[in-house]
């Protein structure tokens, strides 16, 4: 199995409702990327709460 | 998105709202009972959530761990938890992956932590089922104790379900 070794500072942290998202990015395009992720994740979180709802 | 190459993302989600979530469907389940679902004998499902992968990304790597806080001191017929791991399009929630914890050993104490992590990592070369475009679905389950009480409380603020992979676009 391939281990992980955290060799970059993090950055770029988010921080949603049920979540806390933690990149390991060091280019723009990775940065606009993960951007795009979280608002996945956002869009993710409100779909399981109408879910609740409903 | 333009090409980004590799993104590994660590993601820390804590139980919350999950907690509520044994409350509803505790009545009869008990360890050791017929519980005649795809979760397995005795299991219930307490937390299902959805990993997200943008549509022009694939997940190479995913790692899953899971940590339960105790809220209690169990005694006998010790819990126990599993999570799984499917993608969208498949209906039994351990098709890609399925790992269960250890039985609690008994008189453990509310200090101590059930904590374990899944050993496999899906790639899109290591089987058929694993295509890693996504979205995927975890689910979190608890084998209860005899006593359905002690499944409620077997869990506190501090459980968390931890997952990280790797993207790439």
């Amino acid at each position: 199995m391939k281990k992980y070794i955290d060799t970059k500072p993090k950055q770029n942290h988010a921080i949603l409702d049920n979540y806390l998202l933690i990149p390991d990015v060091s280019t723009p395009e990775q940065a606009k990327a993960f951007k795009q992720i979280v608002k996945l994740y956002k869009h993710t979180l409100v779909e399981e709460k109408n879910a609740k709802i409903a | 998105m333009s090409n980004y190459g590799s993104i590994l993302v660590d993601t820390i989600r804590p139980f919350g709202h999950g907690v509520s979530n044994v409350a509803t469907v505790s009545t009869g389940v008990q360890y050791g009972a017929t519980f005649s679902t795809s979760y397995g004998a005795g299991f219930t499902a307490f937390e299902e959530i959805t990993v997200p992968v943008p549509t022009n990304g694939m997940v190479t790597e995913l790692l899953l761990g899971l940590t339960v806080g105790l809220g209690i001191t169990v005694t006998t017929d010790c819990p126990y938890f599993r999570i799984q791991l499917k993608d969208n399009a498949q209906s039994s929630y351990d098709t890609l992956f399925s790992i269960a914890s250890t039985r609690l050993a008994s008189l453990v104490s509310t200090t101590t932590l059930v904590d374990f992590t899944a050993s496999r990592v899906a790639t899109p070369s290591d089987g058929t089922y694993f295509t890693g475009r996504g979205p995927f679905q975890v689910q979190c389950l608890i084998a209860p104790n005899a006593s359905t009480s002690k499944a409620l409380g077997a869990m506190k603020s501090s459980s968390y379900l931890t997952y990280r992979y790797y993207l790439v676009g």
